[in-house]
């Protein structure tokens, strides 16, 4: 097994070089690009005679390249826990224990959704007036009073905290953390273990200094698809998040209480509109709860 | 346990209050609450009154009987049709235009800017949550920092994390909670990303 590890990281290694020669790594997402480096996505039935690489070596290569790039769960968490806390030194959590039981469990049953479940997921209500909702690597998501005082139903809390879930079940910070690292570095970066490299305090920056930054608009995308999809996993509407969507989309541009949520993300406008694309008629005759009584119970 | 819980809140509030009495406003967060009730009943009857909520058609959209796809269709909207919403179900909004009633995919309308009468609220669910006096609620924004130079200096708070931690529901809790709400799990695949990978474009009136 260890000597399998050693080969797989040995393989990694020559696909990270491999990775680092092509200029337009930054533009693509990782896994993309590394199926564009191997051949993966140019190949077309009955034209593959010339390729180099067969599938079953594209496949391992590709397996040892994630092998190679994983970061290790524990760090995952331990990058995720400097910057909750720091994010909590700028707000703090909303004094109601009963308030942020009620989050954590809808949070935790939609997050039971993901192809995460056995992570140790944690929920929490900040202080703030602002309207926006955080996620840190490794299973750690805060959404601001001022978010939670907008919503009208427990499906739509649902969709919130499922966009969130997403980032960290896709692991789309870790994501851009390693894009940066490999096309900075190649292969070196295997050499030492991943929370100590500067990179990781690159991405983090000083106190929570990450959150004010943006990930990558196709990431944003790809959170809303999968939010839809996990809430309705979770036997909710889908639509609480459009929902919410739309009533952040009404705030004028200028509000300052949606300033770094919109300096952040795509416009709520745009975000419906890849939906829109996306969900067609697919969710028909879904249904699933919505839940205002309960969600009205607990107060804002 | 529960106790520790209380006197770290505790803490975190007696801190805040005492930075929110500097800007005069909110210093105790345990008394917004009552009037917060108080005033929730006045703004409820403001929404009721003020319930026209209208938005715009961002596609071609038919209007049908009921919120099915294959309820039968009784109309049709054009980009830039203006409608009234009058009630949400699932995907779908009941809408009124001049000629008819019916439903249609809430995702091919764009709710309308507030207008006056919802100010009119917003000015009172301001009231009620203890920001009388600054107008709209964005004017207390800033109070507690969010912004990217304050989230820059925001220092590590190791209790209030432990206290986040200390709150973790577990998977079993979670399964109770969801049977509670008659919330049944579903299989369901994720949603393939847009075939050409391209941004769609968004439909602006006017």
């Amino acid at each position: 097994m260890a000597a399998m590890n050693v080969i797989m990281r040995g393989l990694g290694a020559t696909l990270v070089v491999l990775l680092c020669l092509n200029s337009t790594a930054h533009a693509a997402g990782l896994w993309e690009q590394l199926k564009k480096t191997v051949g993966v996505e140019k190949k077309e039935p009955g034209t593959d005679s010339g390729s180099a690489v067969s599938d079953l070596a594209q496949e391992i290569l590709l397996e040892a390249a994630r092998e190679a790039l994983a970061i290790p769960e524990e760090e995952e968490v331990a990058i995720g826990r400097q910057l909750t806390g720091s994010l909590l030194g700028a707000a703090p959590l909303v004094d109601d224990d009963r308030l942020q039981e009620y989050v954590g469990s809808v949070g935790r049953w939609v997050a039971s959704q993901s192809e995460r479940p056995g992570l140790t997921w944690h929920f929490g209500v900040v202080e703030s007036d602002d309207i926006n909702a955080f996620a840190a690597p490794g299973g750690f998501i805060l959404v601001t009073h001022g978010l939670y005082r907008m919503l009208q139903s427990e499906s739509e809390l649902a969709g919130v905290l499922a966009h969130e879930i997403a980032h960290v079940a896709k692991k789309h910070h870790l994501e851009i953390l390693q894009q940066t690292q490999l096309v900075d570095m190649g292969g070196k970066m295997l050499a030492k273990p991943f929370a100590d490299s500067e990179y990781v305090q690159e991405m983090i920056g000083d106190g929570a200094e990450m959150f004010s930054r943006s990930l990558d608009r196709n990431a944003e995308y790809e959170a809303d698809r999968v939010a839809v999809v996990l809430a309705a996993r979770a036997g909710y509407d889908p639509f609480g998040l459009p929902t919410v969507l739309q009533d952040i989309g009404r705030l004028a541009a200028d509000d300052s209480s949606v300033q770094l949520l919109f300096t952040t993300h795509p416009h709520p406008e745009q975000r419906l509109a890849q939906l829109d694309e996306v969900i067609g008629d697919r969710f028909d005759g879904l249904g699933g709860q919505t839940l205002e009584g309960r969600f009205d119970r607990m107060g804002h | 346990m529960k106790m520790t819980r209380v006197v770290l809140v505790a803490l975190a509030v007696s801190s805040l209050a005492a930075g929110f009495s500097v800007a005069g406003e909110k210093a105790d967060a345990n008394g917004e609450q009552p009037a917060e009730q108080a005033a929730d009943g006045s703004a409820q009857e403001a929404a009721q009154e003020s319930a026209r909520e209208t938005g715009v058609a961002l596609k071609p959209a038919d209007i049908r009987s009921e919120p099915y796809r294959d309820a039968i269709g009784t109309g049709s909207l054009e980009p830039g049709d203006e409608v009234e919403i009058l009630e949400k179900k699932g995907g779908w909004y009941r809408v009124k235009t001049a000629e008819r009633t019916g439903w249609v995919r809430m995702l091919s309308i764009r709710r309308g800017a507030p207008r006056k009468a919802d100010l009119d609220m917003e000015g009172l669910l301001s009231l009620a949550s203890g920001r009388a006096g600054t107008g709209r609620v964005i004017a207390t924004t800033g109070i507690r920092g969010l912004s990217e130079e304050e989230l820059k200096e925001a220092e590590f708070d190791e209790k209030d994390l432990e206290l986040l931690e200390s709150l973790t529901v577990t998977p079993e809790q979670a399964q109770r909670f969801a049977a509670e709400g008659n919330l049944v799990a579903r299989n369901l695949e994720y949603l393939p990303a847009p075939p050409d990978g391209k941004e769609k474009e968004v439909w602006w009136p006017r």
